[in-house]
C-alpha cells in the first residue's frame, strides 16, 4: 500500500496515518500478519518526528487493527480482533449522531445521506476485486 | 608515469563533476527542486551551458599547469586541491543561478503530499546477506595463510607500495600482518555497513509516476547494492594477493599493480556507466513531465548540497548533487560517523 501524507493538511498527521491503515485493511490490501515498517522507518521515510508514528501505531494496537509480533515487528492483527463490537457500535452511532444531526440541521435530504453512505461502501469494497 | 596518472586522476575529477547535472533527478538542477518539465527549459539550458563551459575551462588550465610544473607527488596534491576548489566555485555559479532563476520563474507547487511505499523495505533492495560469507572467508583465508607461513616470512615485509616509482614501505612483520587483516577486516565491515545504508537510506518517490519510481528506486539500490558487494569483494581479494607478495609466492610486482588496478577500477567504473544510465535514484528510468514542483524542500539543503532538517529523523538520504547518499546535519550519528571517519584516517596515518 502507499502511504500518502500531506503535510500541510488541518488533519494531524498520526490521524492521516491511521485513516489510510485502516483504509487499506477494509480494502484488503492489508491481510493479516502483513508487516508494517517499524517505527523508526516509517517516521524516516515521511520525515516526520518518531513520536508521530509511534502514536499512531499505539492507536491502531489499542483498537486491535495492528499488533507486535516478537519475530516480525508489527504486523496486522486478525479479524476476530478488531471485529465491530457492542462497545464500538455505541461509539460510531454517538460519532454519527453529531454528523447526521449536522446535516439535518442544513437541511440535507436523507436520500442524499443514504446514497453517499452507499458510495463509500461500493468503493471500499470494490478494492476487494 | 608519474604524469599520466596525474593527468588521469585529473580527467577523472573532471569527467565526475560534468556528470553532475545529467544524473542529478528529474526534478533537480544543480541542488535546486524544479518542475520536471523545466529540465529543457531554455534559461535552465542556459546555466547548464555556462557550467560546462565554465569546467571544461578549468579542467584544461588544470592540466595545463600539471605539464607545465610537473613537480614531486606535493605539487600535484596543491593542483588537485585548488581544482577541487576551483570546481566547488563553478557549481555555487550554477547554484545561484539556478535559485535566482527559480525566485523568477514563479513556478506553482502542488499539494506537497508525501508518498511512502509501506513494503519498500521488504522488496530487493539488497544482495541477500548470505553473500557476506564469502567476505568471511576471503578474511579467513587470509588470517589461516598469515599464521600458516609467518615463520617462513622475512623478519620486515612490504606494507605499501607506490604503484609509480616502485618504492617500498617495510615494516615488521608481525605488526603489518595485523595491519593488513584490520585493514581487509574494515574494508569488509564499511562495505557491509554501506549496504546496510543502501537498504535504510530515506525512499523519496516521485508523486507523478509513484509506482514507476517504486520500481527505478528499488532497481537502483539493487544494482548499486551488486557492484559495491563486488567492490568489497575485489579489495579483500587484492589485500590477500598483498600478502601473498609479501611472502614471496608471487614475485612480480606489475602482476599486483595491475589486478589491483583492474579488480578495484571495474566495480567503480561499472558503477559510473550505470548511474549515467539510470540517474541518481534511477530517476532516468522515468519519464516524467510535470509542470509543478513536488516538494519543495530546498530550505532544509544548504547551498543545495547539505542536508539539515531537524524534523526529519532520517540520518541517510539520497543526494541532490552527485550519486548515492548523504546524511541529515542535524542528527548526532551524522556527527558521530564523520568523528569516526577523521579518527580512523588520523589512526592510520600514525600507524603507519
Amino acid at each position: 500500500m502507499i502511504l500518502s501524507i500531506d503535510l500541510n493538511s488541518e488533519t494531524p498527521i498520526y490521524s492521516q496515518i491511521c485513516n489510510q491503515i485502516i483504509k487499506a485493511i477494509a480494502k484488503g490490501q492489508l491481510k493479516e500478519g502483513d508487516e508494517l515498517p517499524s517505527v523508526r522507518s516509517l517516521a524516516s521515510d515521511v520525515g516526520v518526528n518518531l513520536h508521530t508514528v509511534n502514536k499512531a501505531y499505539n492507536a491502531l494496537k489499542a483498537d486491535g487493527f495492528l499488533i507486535v509480533n516478537r519475530r516480525k515487528g508489527v504486523v496486522v492483527n486478525n479479524k476476530e480482533a478488531y471485529q465491530s463490537t457492542e462497545a464500538y457500535e455505541t461509539a460510531l452511532h454517538s460519532q454519527l449522531e453529531i454528523l447526521v444531526i449536522e446535516s439535518i440541521a442544513r437541511g440535507l435530504e436523507s436520500s442524499k445521506l443514504d446514497e453517499m453512505i452507499t458510495r463509500i461502501i461500493e468503493e471500499t469494497k470494490g478494492g476487494l476485486s | 608515469m608519474n604524469t599520466i596518472l596525474y593527468m588521469f586522476i585529473h580527467l577523472i575529477m573532471l569527467v565526475s563533476f560534468i556528470i553532475v547535472p545529467r544524473i542529478s533527478r528529474q526534478d533537480i538542477e544543480f541542488g535546486v527542486t524544479i518542475p520536471s518539465s523545466a529540465k529543457s527549459d531554455p534559461a535552465v539550458l542556459a546555466i547548464r551551458k555556462r557550467f560546462y563551459l565554465l569546467a571544461c575551462i578549468v579542467g584544461v588550465v588544470v592540466i595545463g599547469f600539471q605539464i607545465l610544473i610537473k613537480g614531486p607527488e606535493t605539487t600535484f596534491m596543491l593542483i588537485l586541491m585548488t581544482s577541487l576548489v576551483a570546481y566547488v566555485l563553478v557549481y555555487m555559479i550554477a547554484y545561484n543561478q539556478m535559485k535566482d532563476l527559480k525566485k523568477k520563474a514563479e513556478w506553482t507547487i502542488s499539494d506537497q503530499k508525501v508518498h511512502v511505499d509501506m513494503m519498500f523495505r521488504k522488496r530487493k533492495l539488497t544482495v541477500s546477506s548470505k553473500w557476506y560469507l564469502s567476505y568471511f572467508f576471503i578474511v579467513l583465508i587470509t588470517i589461516g595463510t598469515a599464521v600458516y607461513s609467518f615463520n617462513g616470512l622475512p623478519e620486515n615485509i612490504v606494507i605499501q607500495m607506490n604503484a609509480a616509482s616502485g618504492e617500498m614501505q617495510l615494516m615488521e612483520k608481525g605488526k603489518a600482518l595485523v595491519f593488513l587483516i584490520c585493514m581487509q577486516i574494515f574494508v569488509m565491515g564499511l562495505m557491509i555497513f554501506v549496504q546496510h545504508i543502501i537498504k535504510q537510506a530515506k525512499q523519496s518517490l516521485n508523486a507523478e509516476n509513484i509506482e514507476a519510481s517504486i520500481r527505478s528506486n528499488v532497481n537502483f539500490r539493487y544494482i548499486t547494492s551488486v557492484i559495491i558487494f563486488f567492490l568489497g569483494l575485489a579489495i579483500g581479494i587484492t589485500m590477500y594477493m598483498s600478502l601473498l607478495f609479501s611472502m614471496g609466492i608471487i614475485k612480480n610486482v606489475s602482476v599486483v599493480v595491475i589486478t589491483t588496478f583492474v579488480l578495484t577500477f571495474m566495480p567503480t567504473f561499472v558503477l559510473i556507466v550505470y548511474s549515467v544510465k539510470l540517474g541518481q535514484d534511477g530517476s532516468r528510468l522515468m519519464d516524467v513531465k510535470s509542470d509543478q514542483i513536488q516538494v519543495d524542500d530546498d530550505i532544509y539543503w544548504k547551498f543545495g548540497m547539505f542536508y539539515y532538517n531537524s524534523n526529519d529523523p532520517s540520518v541517510f538520504v539520497g543526494k541532490r548533487v552527485g550519486l548515492g547518499w548523504t546524511v541529515n546535519f542535524a542528527r548526532w550519528q551524522s556527527w558521530a560517523m564523520l568523528g569516526i571517519l577523521v579518527v580512523i584516517i588520523v589512526a592510520t596515518f600514525y600507524f603507519v
